[in-house]
């Protein structure tokens, strides 16, 4: 229920997913810088990336334990704390993936033969970032509807959410691309285990996102009362 | 009757929150003059006012004349009706003076008050006319016109003779001691000294001890028959004893001067208005008092409010200690006081008031006026004083924290002399004025007459003292109105609406209070971003890093939010870009300026340096001119109700933004933790950008041949993209002159 002037006194947890999700923004960048690195002959500096990413994907561990450890006991939302961590733990799962992925692609040094799939990797790379760096957008949105629980507000939050579907749905596209192609172009069965494992770690990292846009639209609905005046689940 | 306790209650917890917020807004009377100067460390300053402030509630005898009949005539209304007015007052009072502490205005707490009581009686005095069936021209029966035809009167005439005052003295003192006041204070110093304290002291005895307890009536009378004799005896001795201290020992005589003044105006402060903030109150719990005790406490005649009531000691003392706390820890006080301090600073900087056309023709108009007086002063003597007020020779040493004062003492001592005197000689002359208003007024003139508003910034002061006077008249008008319709519903509505006024109060508190964080955080983040007290060429470089990439970072940020406002059509979001933009714009001049401090740390003499910081500037400039012409432009496309972008234009700008945001994004981030730049990622980025731009034009190009999309619509997407690549081509060669920085460092 919204109590009026409630809020006044209030710590948004938002705050916390905010910064999160800033992280994930960054973590984002140094994805694709390790990636681009990495399909770049002679870089040697993927390690540093990686190195990056890690220290990054920590520090949003801190803020995560941050959020878990000290959420109010009354939030400023109705939302139910279980709502906060299942979205938080999605958000996660996104720089978990980003983590996995470039271990993944540590194991194998040589580089990736042909020229199309790395294109296309890249491109597949270039695809899953863009979700991630609308996480953000979408927790400062969504902080500034349970600020107002303006109806316009709440349409914004929206469409972030539906563009977060159609960016993940456009990535699920280029990773079959990708996963045509290795098939098509490579021999080595231990090369196409790892490029196929590689794209599909890739494209969940968009999964994860979209995920935590639905999350969110969970969090966004509006509660409709039955005839009772009992709430619905949204 | 419960109702009305209640109330007096609800007065007495208003008492205290009125403390509060006048005591933030009447600070800067006393303060401005010594934090200016820097005269001594904050807290010292602070003890000093403090100290002035406890003896102004100690020995003051709390006459509350103004609040119980002051206005109105008490004896024509009874305790319900006084109790109406009075909570309408407080509230008023309250809202008001804190929404001018928000924007760090200073205004006066008298004329507020005085205006509240005006509304708050016209209103109750008109339910009681039309109650009774009388014409409404016997309002002037209940209201005292008189007294507040003479409160309004003696306020403006005071607004005028202060400002006037203040830059003759200024000007007389320059003349006589110039900027350069340290040796001729040797010499003359004694006079100086002599006349100040004695004027001070007068207005001591005059402003501060009037109503005090241990001065007997006939005493009191004794210095208003005498008031030469005190001023010359004062003169003489303190003109020998610090002629002495000036010669033989090394103290700069300014500074007693100084901290005397600011202890003797805190005084006046603290024993003059403490009435309007508590008097209100008192009163209401005199007239409760008074209605208890009679057989028919709702209908008995308040006549008893005309007689001269001496308040509790241990309560004027308390509202000290809340006075002194408030001094101490306001947030609010320290805005108001910067105000000041900005408009009077000798110093050029950043302005916080921008420019209007009346201050524009003001600064136009006085220029034409000096040049032509100038003909007909002869030439010597023209030489003769423009070598005397040359401000060049200023050289204000930085004060203890190592900053520079915003004017140096002398400039301080005139404020406290000035304003002192206006105050003894319209109250030995009973005429009743602001002592904010006179204070102001006076620090303005003084500032006129030290040439502190030079051509480079007199349009912008102008601009400030005029918002400071509009907002003085507004005060009267505001005061006046609200509480008229305040004073309505509690008639009315009675216990609802002091309910539903009290919570429109904390509202607008709370919302305040959280603009004033939001102003702050913002104004610090400014000051921050300004090299002011840099003295260290890598600490600017540094900072210059960091600044650039929080500049970039916010350009991203608004740009994002621009594509997306454009997207949906929100032109309210648009609004908000646009007022964002012209911050941002700010941030970028202070990195322009900051680019020239940097070069004068430097001092280096390698040949492409000068090229490599005017360079930055050009870049620097670019992004933000680039910035704002996509904002107001597609502000100015949808404010028009100009059709919106097609499915396709959508989906091509919001991958244009995709890649132009995360360009700024990253490359702030780069500067601001000092990462290793990783130029070929940023490169790669607007490569890609570039690319993108060719492919899109194409399309458009189609679109508009298929007359897909209309010239205006067509303007603003190509202004978008050109645009964004013109400030990722920016970005990318700002990156690279940081890059050879990186390397070089």
């Amino acid at each position: 229920m919204r109590i009026p002037f409630a809020s006044m006194f209030m710590i948004s947890p938002f705050d916390g997913l905010l910064e999160h999700a800033e992280k994930v923004k960054e973590c984002g960048w140094a994805f694709q810088q390790s990636i681009e690195c990495h399909t770049a002959e002679k870089c040697k500096a993927f390690e540093e990336y990686r190195q990056e990413v890690i220290k990054l994907e920590r520090e949003a561990d801190a803020i995560k334990r941050k959020i878990r450890g000290h959420l109010p006991i009354g939030t400023r939302m109705p939302v139910t704390e279980f709502q906060i961590f299942m979205y938080l733990k999605e958000q996660d799962k996104v720089l978990d993936s980003v983590e996995d992925t470039l271990h993944w692609l540590s194991y194998r040094t040589d580089p990736i033969v042909t020229k199309e799939i790395e294109e296309t990797l890249v491109h597949l790379v270039d695809a899953v970032i863009e979700p991630m760096e609308e996480l953000s957008r979408m927790v400062a949105e969504a902080k500034k509807y349970f600020e107002s629980y303006s109806e316009k507000q709440r349409t914004i939050v929206k469409e972030i959410i539906h563009n977060l579907r159609k960016r993940e749905h456009e990535a699920d596209i280029i990773e079959d691309e990708l996963k045509h192609k290795i098939f098509t172009m490579e021999k080595d069965p231990v090369r196409i285990f790892h490029l196929v494992t590689l794209a599909e770690t890739i494209g969940s990292v968009a999964d994860h996102a979209e995920n935590a846009g639905d999350m969110m639209r969970a969090m966004i609905a509006r509660k409709k009362r039955t005839f009772f005046g009992k709430k619905t689940k949204p | 009757m419960e109702l009305y306790l209640f109330s007096i209650f609800i007065l007495i917890g208003l008492a205290v929150s009125d403390l509060v917020v006048g005591v933030s807004n009447d600070a800067v009377n006393f303060l401005n003059s010594s934090i200016g100067s820097k005269v001594a460390p904050r807290h010292v300053i602070m003890i000093v006012a403090s100290l002035g402030m406890l003896a102004g509630v100690t020995f003051s005898s709390g006459m509350m004349e103004v609040a119980r009949k002051g206005i109105f005539h008490p004896k024509l209304f009874v305790m319900p009706e006084l109790v109406t007015i009075f909570l309408a007052v407080m509230l008023t009072d309250i809202i008001l003076l804190d929404l001018f502490n928000t924007f760090g205005l200073p205004t006066s707490t008298t004329v507020s008050i005085v205006f509240e009581l005006l509304g708050a009686a016209v209103a109750v005095s008109l339910i009681k006319i039309h109650m009774a069936g009388d014409s409404f021209h016997a309002l002037v029966d209940y209201i005292n016109t008189g007294k507040a035809l003479a409160i309004i009167s003696g306020i403006l005439l005071s607004i005028v003779i202060a400002f006037f005052s203040g830059a003759i003295v200024q000007f007389i003192a320059r003349v006589a001691f110039t900027f350069d006041y340290r040796t001729r204070l040797k010499r003359f110093g004694g006079v100086w000294a002599g006349l100040s304290l004695s004027i001070i002291t007068y207005f001591i005895l005059i402003k501060g001890a009037k109503g005090t307890s241990f001065l007997t009536p006939e005493t009191v009378a004794w210095i208003k028959t005498h008031s030469w004799t005190i001023m010359s005896i004062g003169f003489g001795f303190f003109g020998v004893m610090f002629q002495l201290l000036a010669v033989y020992t090394r103290i700069n005589i300014l500074k007693p001067i100084v901290l005397i003044g600011t202890f003797a105006l805190a005084m006046a402060f603290a024993g003059n208005d403490l009435v309007n903030f508590i008097g209100v109150p008192l009163a209401g719990l005199h007239a409760y008092n008074i209605a208890s005790a009679a057989d028919e406490p709702l209908r008995v005649a308040m006549d008893a409010l005309q007689k001269p009531i001496q308040s509790n000691t241990l309560l004027l003392l308390i509202a000290g200690i809340i006075m002194v706390v408030t001094l101490w820890l306001s947030r609010k006080s320290r805005t108001v006081t910067k105000t000041e301090l900005t408009l009077g600073r000798q110093e050029e900087g950043m302005e916080r008031f921008g420019s209007s056309a009346i201050s524009r023709n003001i600064v136009r108009m006085c220029h034409t006026v000096f040049s032509f007086s100038n003909r007909f002063m002869p030439l010597s003597l023209r030489r003769t004083i423009s070598s005397r007020l040359d401000p060049g020779a200023y050289s204000c040493a930085p004060s203890i924290d190592g900053k520079i004062p915003s004017f140096d003492l002398l400039r301080a001592s005139v404020n406290l002399i000035v304003a002192s005197a206006v105050v003894s000689f319209a109250t030995s002359l009973k005429l009743p004025l602001s002592t904010t208003y006179v204070t102001f007024m006076v620090a303005m003139g003084t500032s006129l007459s030290d040439q502190a508003w030079g051509r480079e910034s007199a349009v912008y002061r102008v601009t400030g003292v005029l918002t400071v006077i509009s907002g003085w008249f507004l005060t009267a008008l505001v005061a006046f109105s609200v509480s008229l319709v305040f004073a309505f519903a509690i008639y009315f509505f009675k216990l609802l609406a002091i309910i539903g006024l009290l919570l429109l109060l904390i509202s607008l508190v709370w919302h305040s209070y959280r603009l004033h964080f939001r102003r702050e955080e913002e104004d610090s983040a400014i000051d921050a971003f300004a090299l002011n007290n840099i003295s260290d060429a890598d600490t600017a470089i540094n900072a210059s890093f960091e600044q650039t990439g929080c500049f970039l970072k916010e350009i991203s940020d608004s740009l994002g939010l621009c594509f997306d406002s454009a997207f949906s059509e929100d032109r309210q979001r648009l609004r908000d870009t646009t007022t964002w933009t012209d911050k941002i714009q700010k941030r970028a001049n202070i990195i322009i300026s900051n680019t020239f401090e940097t070069l004068f740390l430097l001092r280096d003499d390698s040949a492409n340096s000068p090229q490599k910081y005017s360079k930055t500037m050009r870049f620097v400039q670019d992004i933000a001119e680039s910035h704002r012409d996509i904002v107001k432009r597609t502000y100015v496309h949808f404010e028009n109700c100009h059709e919106g972008f097609s499915d396709g234009q959508k989906e091509e700008l919001r991958r244009i933004k995709t890649y132009i945001t995360r360009l700024l994004w990253n490359t702030s981030i780069m500067l601001r933790q000092r990462k290793k730049v990783d130029y070929d990622y940023i490169a790669n980025q607007c490569r890609k950008l570039k690319n993108l731009v060719t492919e899109f034009n194409k399309n458009q190009i189609k679109r508009i041949q298929d007359a897909e999309s209309k010239t205006r619509l067509s303007i603003l997407y190509y202004a978008l993209m050109e645009n964004s690549l013109n400030i990722a081509e920016q970005t990318q060669n700002l990156l690279d002159i940081f890059r050879e920085s990186f390397t070089e460092k």
